[in-house]
């Protein structure tokens, strides 16, 4: 890691006395500087500034130097409209999840509505499997942005982790007490349930009744051991959770599959084999990562089902003039690619039971 | 025993709705005063498809290989050429909410320039503040001449604190 140059941190000194120490965790001034506000806030909350809140604040800017990241110092992390609780031990909700969990629930509302997007059986609930659900962020957004169109929604969140599945817990009834999820206590059964399982074992009777469900999304582990120690930044590698991070499972039977891969190639069996679910999200590391998704995909398919498979970038919902909407080819077949920045996320979608007139329908125009 | 409970129970129910009747008829209001003039409407955002949103977070690695904080949003109207950057909040859907309340601002101001809601605003806020400091200054000019007067004698002192009202009465009619 670069050191960073006396001229930058004098620069900061001379915006506040505290800022250098913000920017030694951030690496770069125009964060630190938004940093130190939020830090601010947090200790302040609107009232004057004091001996022991300027303290108070010089503590959590020296924690912030030792590269801690934001959202564990201040024990939060906005996620849409909800507020995810953070800390040690969970991995941090990421804007990015954020992005194409918005743009999934939006496309399910819209194809309610015959416009375009996805199409489900209306009369049943809608039923959805999120895996290594972390601190829960992804069903819990889910659950705010569906209940209205889909009142029956019942969402289910798998962690291996005992840590993450009890922060999971807490968030939900946080959400629930600040108002931002409408679920009442005596709600049967609870629309969102989160449990202890490991996804390679074998599952009991009551897991397998969960796994078939309409939709699966996972945000599973999926840096390699090389990558950990080269591209993560520091503040990731040093404090964030290890197991949330790098894939470290052995599978008999996966040949040729690299190993930051393994979680992809059982959601895949999962989703085409074992749930016969109708829509499979999954989140990539990098566009390199996200063809080798896709193509698994499609090789990993049953000969009785025909998916298709879409890649979301960044941003699945922006559109820019040079770069719309594209598509490649993997094996012979077509693949949509959706939004802006880097791919993201690997969608599977079964036509038996959904069907989308925008995404792969554009490619076959 | 019992009957005395009862008696002061019947007494304070009495009592009570003597009260509530009584706050009925002083009817607490939460209407504005008629002669505050009304503000101009909150402009509307334009529409969607006029302006290119981008999130700012850099370039390189995303997703769990870094930790960002950042959650910037920058707007740009395409008519206009007008680019906004919003990076406020930490939830980028307040930051999105912000930023688009801040363009339509932002032309409305374009638009209808003085009479804009940003205008009459500003406008509302300088003269209060002006009026202010007027008063705070007209104060403090008084106190200072009586302290004058005290000190030059109690004869003068009346003199003085009838002609100052007037003179600065008189100064503003002027003006």
């Amino acid at each position: 890691m670069p050191r960073l140059p006396h001229s930058l941190l004098l620069k900061a000194y001379n915006i506040s006395p505290l800022l250098p120490l913000v920017l030694q965790g951030t690496r770069s001034l125009p964060s630190a500087v938004n940093e130190l506000r939020w830090l601010r806030e947090h200790v302040l909350k609107r009232n004057k500034p004091t001996p022991t809140t300027q303290k108070e604040l010089l503590r959590l800017c020296k924690r912030r130097s030792y590269s801690e990241p934001l959202q564990y110092i201040l024990g939060s992390q906005p996620f849409g409209e909800l507020n995810i609780k953070c800390r040690p031990g969970v991995l941090i909700a990421r804007p990015e999840p954020e992005a194409y969990t918005t743009y999934l629930a939006k496309l399910l509302i819209k194809g309610s509505k015959g416009d375009r997007g996805f199409e489900f059986d209306e009369r049943k609930p809608l039923r959805i499997l999120d895996l290594c659900s972390g601190t829960g962020c992804i069903s819990l957004l889910l659950h705010s942005l569906l209940v209205k169109r889909f009142p029956g929604v019942q969402i289910n969140g798998w962690d291996i982790s005992p840590n993450a599945v009890s922060l999971a817990v807490e968030n939900l009834k946080r959400n629930i007490s600040k108002g931002h999820l409408k679920i009442q206590p005596s709600q049967k059964p609870p629309p969102i349930q989160f449990d202890q399982v490991d996804i390679f074992s074998r599952f009991n009777r009551g897991q397998k009744k969960q796994l078939h469900c309409d939709i699966i999304i996972c945000n599973p582990p999926y840096i390699s051991q090389k990558a950990f120690l080269q591209d993560t930044s520091r503040s990731v590698r040093k404090w964030e959770p290890r197991l949330a991070l790098v894939p470290e499972v052995e599978v008999e039977g996966y040949d040729g599959v690299k190993a930051e891969d393994v979680f992809y190639r059982r959601l895949i069996d999962l989703h085409t084999r074992f749930a016969r679910s109708k829509l499979l999200v999954m989140e990539v590391g990098d566009d390199a990562q996200a063809l080798r998704v896709a193509t698994m995909a499609l090789q990993n398919e049953l000969p009785s089902r025909r998916d298709t498979v879409e890649i979301w970038r960044d941003g699945p919902e922006l559109r820019n003039g040079l770069e719309g909407n594209g598509r490649v080819v993997l094996g012979g077949r077509v693949v949509g690619v959706k939004g802006m920045g880097n791919m993201r996320a690997v969608v599977v979608k079964s036509p038996d039971y959904v069907w989308s007139k925008d995404g792969v329908g554009q490619a076959s125009r | 025993m019992l009957q005395e409970g009862f008696r002061i129970l019947r007494r304070s129910l009495v009592l009570d709705h003597a009260l509530t009747s009584y706050i009925t008829k002083c009817s607490i209001t939460t209407t504005s005063a008629k002669w505050v003039k009304k503000m101009p409407d909150r402009p509307k955002p334009p529409p969607e498809e006029e302006f290119t949103e981008v999130f700012l977070h850099g370039s390189g690695p995303g997703g769990q290989k870094i930790n960002k904080t950042s959650s910037a949003v920058q707007l740009k109207h395409l008519p206009t050429g007008l680019v906004l950057k919003v990076q406020e909040h930490r939830s980028r859907t307040q930051n999105r909410k912000l930023a688009r309340q801040m363009l339509a601002d932002r032309l409305d101001v374009m638009e209808r320039g003085t009479e804009s809601r940003v205008a009459v605003k500003g406008e509302v806020k300088r003269k209060k503040k002006s009026s202010a400091t007027k008063k705070s200054k007209r104060k403090y000019r008084r106190l200072e001449e009586e302290k004058a007067g005290e000190l030059e004698g109690p004869g003068d002192h009346d003199l003085v604190d009838e002609d100052t009202p007037e003179a600065a009465k008189g100064s503003e009619g002027r003006q």
